[in-house]
């Protein structure tokens, strides 16, 4: 069983990309699990994952990176035992520090978990602001990240994008970074690096 | 950013009107209301938007999607669904910093009765405050740790 976490702040895209990332890797034959993290009492994204007919297990009630760390390794083992996916995409909150939920799943590594890989959606629209407030937050994901990807290519300048590729790189040197628009079907190069991921 | 106020408001928005209305004019109705809450959040001082978000599921796999992340950037709105009907519920999220959920549920129900007389429909609002508060109290930790 493969883990891929998707991190980034609030209304980054990150479940957007999750149907889109989760679509894609059905269509190749993959059974998918989506694990979703929710704050406040309506899980709004579950609701649409499960609409567009994916098999979504929620973790509602608080934060996967602190409290509910263990609630997320029990669904993890539920998982494994019940259903067997080959891959859980996991989304926890926008709040959540990405940091913290590293440690903890580390602290509780699986015998059924092949690889761990975390992929960072950034924002290119709200760069400036998130790293004026936020700053540990935006960098922690990104030094946590295997892969970034600096989504809203549709609507973003060229100079925001640009400025959001410098911090992410500073920030990790070693991630692969990749521009995109999550509205849209998969990138095929984009595709094959997170596929290499699962291998 | 840890000593900043962050209480998610949940609700359930059900908006009803006297004659069928396309899913255009639902669509448009619920792109109104975010991004007259985009506004009236975004316009708050000591207000940051993480995410307002809505969700109407209108049965099978249809549903209306609406997103706003501020005051600036246009609302983004998706709907796969076709038809009309005479009510629909938007599941509503907002999850926005520096704003008590107290405010955040009356500026929800101002931003609701502005969309009333722009579209001539009535609505009513159900927040669920206090499961939102046990939530935030489970988030904690600081930004910094």
């Amino acid at each position: 069983m493969f883990l891929l976490v998707i991190t980034g702040f609030l209304g980054t895209g990150k479940t957007t990309f999750m149907v889109k990332l989760a679509g894609k890797a059905m269509s190749e034959g993959l059974k998918v699990a989506l694990v979703v993290n929710e704050i406040g009492e309506i899980g709004i994204d579950d609701k649409f994952m499960t609409q567009c007919g994916f098999n979504v297990w929620e973790v509602l009630g608080g934060c996967i990176c602190c409290t509910l760390a263990g609630e997320l390794v029990q669904t993890l083992d539920n998982l494994s035992e019940e259903y067997s996916p080959d891959v859980v995409i996991v989304e926890p909150s926008g709040a959540a520090d990405p940091r913290t939920l590293v440690h903890a799943l580390a602290l509780s590594s699986r015998p059924y978990l092949k690889t761990r890989r975390h992929i960072a959606l950034l924002d290119p629209l709200r760069m400036d602001m998130l790293m004026e407030v936020l700053e540990p937050l935006v960098i922690s994901a990104v030094q946590q990240a295997d892969l970034v990807l600096i989504n809203k290519a549709d609507v973003a300048s060229a100079q925001e994008i640009e400025r959001t590729r410098q911090i992410a790189s500073q920030a990790n040197p070693q991630a692969r970074i990749f521009v995109m628009c999550a509205k849209d079907d998969l990138d095929r190069d984009l595709w094959s690096e997170i596929r290499s991921c699962l291998t | 950013m840890s000593d900043i106020i962050f209480e998610p408001l949940a609700a359930s928005v059900h908006f009803e009107s006297e004659s069928r209305k396309s899913i255009q004019e639902w669509t448009a109705i619920t792109k109104d209301l975010m991004e007259r809450l985009g506004t009236l959040c975004g316009q708050s001082p000591g207000a940051l938007i993480g995410h307002i978000k809505g969700l109407c599921l209108l049965g099978e796999d249809h549903y209306i999607r609406a997103s706003v992340i501020g005051h600036k950037p246009p609302v983004d709105v998706e709907t796969n669904a076709s038809g009309a009907r005479a009510g629909l519920t938007m599941e509503l999220a907002m999850l926005v910093y520096g704003l008590p959920c107290t405010t955040l549920e009356r500026l929800l129900k101002r931003a609701v009765r502005e969309c009333l007389v722009a579209h001539q429909v009535a609505a009513t609002v159900d927040p669920r405050i206090s499961a939102n508060r046990k939530a935030h109290d489970h988030h904690d930790h600081k930004s910094g740790d």
